[in-house]
């Protein structure tokens, strides 16, 4: 390779060069807002159907249109309710009646209401936004019950479990719901004193909760909650036991000194069986919370049924089941 | 030296700036990259934009991105291997390089007459400049180092053994004076090799290489405040040992067989967090969140070639490799068959074909493009299968006017299977607390396309254009519905223009334009009313459960960012030989400002609707460095 020394003419050879890169620095270097407005993508709003098909419930469905993403507006509020759509129900296919525009601004009837074991329909037509569907069918509450039990000694906060019993239907994917609240009372000959009804924070470790809903950080193996959503993956057809522990607290009645019994705690344990759709809406819903304001997750796209819309009209068979406990 | 890469056809980049590596639709993990032999498991300083490959001891860079032989295996999409230089064995070298953020040095020579040595470094100090420079006492900042040391000797003729290690971390890092606070992330690999290379005869050779190669990620945070006493330890990392042999058998100048065995033991740490908290008057809370122990795997490889120049036109490569994976208690089995094939066709043009089954039993798990030390590398368990790949090419390639230009065409089609996505919301998190098996899903992915390269590699002026036509689309049961989604980087159009004219005998100009189709990603398209379902208020009065607002995404990956262009352009001062010069560089990067965008950020605006812009990181960069020899 031949060898060349450094002279002032290989720097005068490249000055037009010099002299362009000086100029590019001066124009561009100097340019440090690093921002371009978005080009936000169109949307055409959509009919947005939520409604949830509940057994021995009247109908009531909600329609509203949805908004774009990077349009203003709040779905949520009066502005985007639909109120000249038409809302049919149908069961297994066979049209059952209207729902008409009510009070709240949402379509509802008194009749044809939700059996369970049945496939509903809900299509809803209006001006400009097309016709949708969404269909469901109701599930069936297994054969449950509840017993309570002393928590064992050492657990300073929790002074009784609530054990479950499932009878899990075989042959099927189930999907179910559960949520503890409590009522305290006294009772005399002539009178109840009671501190109202209010949701109970229960703890478990069960596995098919802590799955689904998460695990506490300072306990792997426990999860806590005023109500949980779980499958059947571990049990699926067979008996399955959920023990939930939960605390007595302090119970205030305005006349303790009276009545002619001890105090008495009453446990209202809903437990309530879940269509597919019902349980996808609730997981992808819970997970979309978590994780709307986290900009390195990923994006969660809440489960919809509603085929040429958004939403979910979703079925649900709710049983309550009552423990009542003696506070000596 | 993965810059220059992410120019060639069928190489796509991610982010600007960043190393990483998309080879004809596959991802970044799919790229085996071995330095010397030994597999480096993350390529990256400074967050991606710079590579850890020391230029100045780098000797010789080969990718393979399709047809296969047989002596490749493990990753779907290309094979680099990079080779450092072996010390100089006649005369002592020094070469280095001032920058204004690093500068680097090699020392190099004999050690006696059959022994030769090579001492490389290099370190950026803008964080003792910040210091130096801060009037307050600042003790954080920002730095990363290399070292490259490699031992030859020579025992006879037959006989060599040669030694190479490299270290290299990046640390950032900020103290209070006091004590009271500490932070640190730190990421890094150690890698070594010692070969043995030994001639039997003329008709037989072999090597046999002992390697060890590990990457680790950490996070330590600690607090000691009056009100709170906290200390979080986060770790993650990979490592191996691995034994490799090889021996080749020539029995005749046109036929050469090529056998050898490669056994690697990893050992995956997922990631686990240890967290205390002292925090009055509650309890203490003393935990390690380790959802993930440690994973144990073998990966053991079988491999034979055979080279066979049939006529003076027609040659093939045939090669079969058999690899187990085995990891807790489960095997996964696999024989994966590599053919490739050239024809000369009248007039020079050559037709060369390949078809190549591969497998790959280790993922990396990434929420992001950036190649963040946080991404994570994980084995293939019972739950989660090897991905595994089939990929033919077909191609034409000639030269001309004496070798000086050489055109290449090139069409591939790809289909990849189990490959791995993070699920729906799934992320990143120091106290992450469910299995990463849990977060994931797995689909398929294929990708096809054409690639055209002309290149001028003598005179005055060299260089060469590249141009890429593809599609690259993913499938997974639990994404997008179930139907096809773009990949992330599914580039329509990639065209990279370089040269490089030498104007004098000292002063060279460089200039570098790439264009590529905007980066696909998801974006909300719309807001909606989402209930509270459940028996909540309706069970008592009957009252409609109150509503919320959720986004629907519309299409996985079906919004396109802003296409990319960048100029870069470059002045070289060189004077002196190959043996002793000093050179000065200055130049400009994104000449013309281009604000490419780097990433997208959305805001809620009062109105309720999202505001977005597209942020990009570099304008017009000048840069000045002096290199030397002697």
């Amino acid at each position: 390779m031949r060898s060349h020394r450094f002279s002032l003419a290989s720097i005068s050879t490249a000055r037009p060069v010099v002299w362009g890169l000086a100029l590019l620095l001066i124009v561009g270097g100097c340019d440090f807002q690093r921002t371009v407005d978005l080009q936000a993508p169109t949307h055409e709003p959509k009919l947005v159907v939520n409604g949830e098909i509940v057994p021995g419930t009247p109908w009531r469905i909600d329609v509203s249109r949805s908004v774009g993403a990077f349009e203003p507006g709040t779905p949520s509020d009066s502005t985007s309710a639909v109120s000249n759509a038409t809302v049919t129900v149908f069961e297994e296919g066979e049209r059952q009646g209207r729902l008409l525009l009510d009070s709240l601004d949402q379509y509802s009837a008194q009749q044809f209401p939700p059996e369970p074991g049945r496939q509903y329909t809900v299509q809803v037509e209006a001006p400009d936004l097309g016709t949708v569907t969404a269909t469901d069918r109701v599930p069936r509450v297994p054969p449950l019950s509840l017993t309570t039990e002393p928590v064992e000694a050492g657990d300073d906060y929790y002074d009784r479990a609530l054990v479950l019993t499932i009878d899990d239907p075989s042959g099927t994917d189930n999907y179910y719901h559960i949520r503890v609240q409590k009522n305290g009372y006294r009772r005399d000959s002539t009178s109840i004193d009671t501190v109202g009804l209010t949701d109970v924070s229960f703890q478990t470790r069960d596995r098919s909760i802590i799955d689904e809903m998460g695990r506490l950080v300072e306990e792997a193996n426990a999860y806590r909650g005023r109500e949980a959503t779980f499958r059947d993956v571990l049990f699926g057809g067979t008996e399955h036991a959920i023990r939930l522990q939960v605390p007595e607290g302090n119970l205030y009645l305005p006349n303790q000194e009276e009545g002619d019994d001890y105090p008495r705690l009453k446990y209202f344990l809903y437990v309530s069986a879940l269509s597919e759709d019902a349980y996808r809406f609730d997981h992808t819903r819970r997970l979309f919370r978590r994780t709307e304001d986290n900009p390195f997750a990923e994006p969660v796209d809440v489960h919809s049924n509603v085929t040429g819309g958004y939403g979910i009209v979703a079925a649900r068979h709710t049983d309550t089941l009552k423990a009542e406990v003696i506070l000596e | 030296m993965l810059k220059t890469l992410q120019l060639l056809p069928g190489v796509q980049s991610g982010n600007e700036g960043t190393s990483g590596l998309y080879v004809r639709g596959g991802t970044p993990d799919q790229n085996q990259i071995l330095l010397d032999g030994a597999p480096l498991y993350n390529v990256s300083h400074l967050f991606g934009f710079v590579s850890v490959f020391n230029p100045d001891i780098v000797q010789n860079v080969r990718l393979t991105k399709g047809g296969f032989p047989a002596r490749y295996g493990g990753h779907l999409s290309s094979v680099v291997e990079v080779s450092t230089e072996s010390g100089n064995r006649k005369a002592y070298d020094v070469e280095g390089s001032l920058g204004l953020v690093a500068s680097r040095l090699t020392v190099q020579g004999p050690i006696g007459d059959d022994t030769s040595f090579l001492l490389a470094g290099r370190r950026t100090y803008v964080d003792m400049l910040m210091r130096a420079l801060s009037e307050d006492d600042l003790d954080g900042g920002y730095y990363f180092y290399d070292v490259n040391a490699k031992l030859n000797h020579r025992f006879s003729s037959s006989d060599r053994l040669a030694f190479s290690l490299y270290t290299g971390d990046d640390e950032f890092y900020n103290r209070e004076d006091d004590g009271s606070s500490v932070f640190e992330l730190g990421w890094g690999n150690l890698t070594s090799t010692l070969q043995w290379t030994h001639v039997f005869g003329n008709q037989l050779f072999g090597s046999a290489t002992l390697r060890y190669s590990q990457y680790q990620f950490g996070v330590d945070a600690e607090s000691n405040t009056q009100d709170e006493r906290y200390r979080l330890r986060y770790r993650s990392g990979i490592r191996d040992w691995g034994l490799k042999a090889n021996l080749d058998y020539d029995p005749s100048p046109r036929h050469s067989i090529r056998t050898g065995f490669d056994l690697t033991h990893h050992r995956f740490r997922p990631g686990a967090t240890q967290y205390r908290n002292d925090r009055e008057p509650e309890a203490a809370l003393d935990t390690t969140i380790a959802p993930s122990d440690p994973v144990q795997a073998l990966d053991a490889s079988l491999y034979a070639e055979d080279n066979v120049t049939w006529t003076d036109r027609f040659k093939t490569n045939l090669g079969l490799r058999a690899t187990g994976f085995f990891v807790q208690g489960t095997s996964y089995l696999s024989l994966q068959p590599r053919v490739s094939a050239r024809y000369l066709l009248p007039n020079e043009w050559a037709l060369k074909g390949s078809y190549a089954w591969m497998y790959q039993p280790i993922h990396l798990l990434t929420n992001s493009s950036v190649g963040l030390p946080t991404d994570l590398w994980v084995s293939s368990t019972a739950e989660v299968p090897p991905e595994r790949a089939h990929q033919v090419t077909l191609g034409t390639a000639r030269s001309f006017r004496d070798r000086a230009y050489e055109v290449r065409l090139e069409g591939y089609g790809k289909l990849m299977r189990n490959l791995l996505e993070y699920e729906q919301g799934a992320a990143f998190t120091l106290a992450t607390e469910a299995e990463w098996e849990d977060q994931v899903e797995t689909g398929r992915g294929w990708s096809y396309g054409a690639e055209v390269l002309l290149r001028r590699t003598r005179g005055e002026t060299t260089g060469w254009l590249s141009y890429t036509l593809s599609w690259t689309r993913r499938q997974f049961d639990a994404l997008n519905d179930g139907e096809p989604f773009p990949f992330r980087y599914d580039r329509r159009h990639d065209f990279t223009a370089t040269a490089t004219h030498q104007l004098t005998g000292v002063t060279s100009v460089s200039a570098t334009w790439a264009y590529r189709s905007g980066t696909a990603l998801t974006l909300p398209e719309a807001r909606y009313r989402a209930p509270e379902l459940g028996p909540r208020e309706s069970l008592a009065d009957g009252y409609f459960n109150p509503f919320g607002s959720v986004k629907s995404y519309g299409e996985r990956n079906g919004y396109r960012m802003r296409d990319y262009h960048r100029l870069d352009l470059g002045l070289t001062f060189k004077w002196g030989d190959p043996s002793g010069f000093h050179a000065l560089e200055i130049g400009a990067y994104n000449a013309y400002n281009r604000k490419n965008p780097y990433f997208l950020r959305t805001d809620r605006a009062s109105n309720g609707a999202l505001q977005g812009e597209t942020i990009s990181l570099l304008p017009t960069v000048p840069y000045l460095n002096y290199r030397f020899r002697f």
